[in-house]
């Protein structure tokens, strides 16, 4: 069964990604530790789009998308913004640098670690996101 | 509000987070951590009452610390619980912002 939300990225309807992941979550039978590491994937995957593919404070919608498989849970993140795979992005150091730019890659850093099942795919315009988790 | 502040002896300035800092406390903290890492030298943050805190909390933690550190200021993070300690370790900014976990210890490393 899956359960799915739909929001702009006005951050006000962004606050909704938590929320309705706890309570999907709960639908899947996720629980306490892999909920909070969930939260941490999702915050990520979807504020990367909103912050750095769609942009802040758009109407455009992303849709997210929490399912139970047999061992695991997965989390889709779809958006028609700009063409961008976190799976295939390049390295990132392990530690930040006080002469680099902004928080340095932190954001995917975490991704990489809280979820080590990912697959992107992007079909017609869109960026199809897929986190694992085993349950 | 999920921030405050305390002046302790030696113009050490503790900033205290608490709750959840998601997108909501994340838009909370981002202008007043910016405002610490403008004007302050010596600095200590209490994450003990953090519960969650992913990348957008702790990019303005980085934010801050960054520019504490620029102007050769001393900047440490207090007491995470052990699901955000793990957020920072796993991120690397422990190597620039060390933790502590006692108050004492964190004083001592800013002074």
């Amino acid at each position: 069964m899956a359960q799915d939300l739909a929001i702009t990225t006005a951050p006000a309807d962004l606050a909704r990604l938590y929320p309705w992941l706890d309570e999907a979550a709960r639908e899947a039978g996720v629980t306490e530790p892999l909920l909070g590491r969930i939260h941490v994937a999702a915050e990520e995957a979807v504020m990367n789009v909103a912050m750095h593919g769609i942009g802040l404070g758009r109407n455009e919608v992303i849709n997210v998308r929490l399912l139970r498989e047999n061992a695991a849970v997965a989390l889709v993140v779809e958006d028609s913004g700009p063409e961008f795979d976190p799976v295939a992005a390049p390295e990132v150091a392990n530690s930040i640098s006080l002469d680099g730019p902004g928080a340095g890659g932190v954001g995917l850093r975490l991704l990489r670690h809280y979820c080590k099942d990912m697959a992107y795919h992007r079909d017609a315009g869109v960026n199809r996101l897929v986190l694992r988790f085993p349950l | 509000m999920p921030i405050a502040f305390e002046e302790l002896a030696g113009n050490i300035t503790k900033v205290v987070l608490s709750g959840r800092i998601d997108i909501a406390g994340a838009s909370a903290i981002d202008m007043p951590m910016s405002l610490v890492g403008g004007s302050k030298k010596a600095v200590i943050v209490d994450l003990s009452g953090v519960e969650f805190m992913a990348s957008l909390g702790l990019r303005s933690v980085v934010l801050s610390g960054k520019a504490v550190l620029s102007k050769g200021g001393r900047y440490v993070l207090l007491a995470p619980q052990p699901a955000v300690e793990e957020v920072i370790t796993t991120s690397g900014v422990d190597e620039l912002f060390p933790i502590f976990h006692d108050e004492a210890s964190a004083v001592a490393a800013v002074s």
